[in-house]
């Protein structure tokens, strides 16, 4: 019991020693914009709502593109492939659980971030940056975190695919072995 | 002798002679009420499961759609049907490494392009 109160206590003084440092990471990625900043947003209205239109067509052609390259490998080369391994009676169960993963990482991440950050960078575009550079540069810093969530969600995808690949070469070696 | 014969008294609800004086207004009212209805639910459908983003068919999208119609040949995949020899598996990873490939190939969605110094607002 006493040994249960001081592990709690531990426990404790650590959440509060890291408590504000975290809080200060957080306010940091939100901090707002100082004077200088909003004089810039301001003075680059033209080219900054430019390069954010362009950002958001360019990312629809990369979404569609390369959503359709994850969709790909799942639907038409690991879902076959564990097909057939069934049908042949092997031994696929790693094979199966990456690629289930694989799946669950595209729909609930990827597309979910994808989603997110759309929608995140078409608020940012409704703000009229001579009227609200302030409110515009928050924005900016909110489809930012937007952004590198859906980054993380397609570095994911890559990772298990990869590691499907490392041991889809397991198996291969382990199904010749038998098969001499 | 024909005046003899007592006149029919019409006990018909008024509502209901009305409605059956109406049907033609009545059915395309009920109409429009329905589609409205339906448009409404697919309305919500569209924006709520996210479609609304992924869609390239709107406005101001069109000529992002014809590039991205422009693919390469039809990748046909992995049969899911046959052995499992050497061959099979050879095909597989032949297939899979072009496909992996492709994905890493993209730096896809890195922040830097929303960098406060890429957007020149540092």
């Amino acid at each position: 019991m006493r040994s249960s109160y001081k592990k709690f206590s531990v426990i404790i003084l650590i959440a509060a020693v890291l408590l504000p440092v975290v809080g200060i990471g957080t306010a940091k990625a939100l901090e707002s914009a100082t004077t200088e900043q909003i004089e810039l947003v301001k003075s680059r209205c033209t080219q900054l709502e430019s390069s954010l239109n362009q950002l958001e067509r360019s990312d629809a052609l990369l979404r569609n593109n390369i959503g359709n390259s994850y969709l790909t490998i799942s639907q038409k080369l690991m879902i076959p492939l564990n097909q057939r391994i069934a049908a042949n009676q092997l031994d696929g169960v790693q094979l199966l659980k990456i690629s289930a993963e694989y799946k669950k990482t595209y729909d609930d991440e990827f597309y979910v971030s994808y989603k997110n950050y759309e929608i995140a960078l078409s608020e940012t575009l409704k703000i009229d940056c001579r009227s609200e550079p302030s409110e515009l540069y928050d924005s900016i810093a909110v489809t930012r975190e937007e952004r590198t969530k859906l980054y993380e969600a397609s570095q994911k995808i890559i990772s298990l695919a990869k590691e499907y690949n490392e041991e889809f070469k397991n198996f291969k070696k382990d199904v010749l072995k038998e098969a001499s | 002798m024909p005046d003899d014969i007592p006149a029919v008294v019409n006990i018909e609800p008024i509502a209901t002679k009305h409605a059956k004086d109406h049907k033609l207004l009545i059915l395309v009212f009920t109409s429009v009420v329905l589609s409205l209805i339906m448009v409404v639910f697919s309305m919500f459908l569209y924006i709520n499961t996210g479609a609304s983003q992924l869609d390239l068919s709107r406005p101001g999208y069109v000529d992002i759609r014809a590039k991205s119609d422009d693919r390469p040949e039809r990748f046909e995949g992995f049969s899911a049907t046959g052995n499992l020899n050497k061959e099979a598996l050879d095909e597989f990873s032949t297939l899979y490494d072009t496909k992996l490939k492709e994905i890493e190939m993209v730096n896809a969605f890195s922040s830097d392009a929303l960098s406060t110094k890429s957007l020149r607002i540092e």
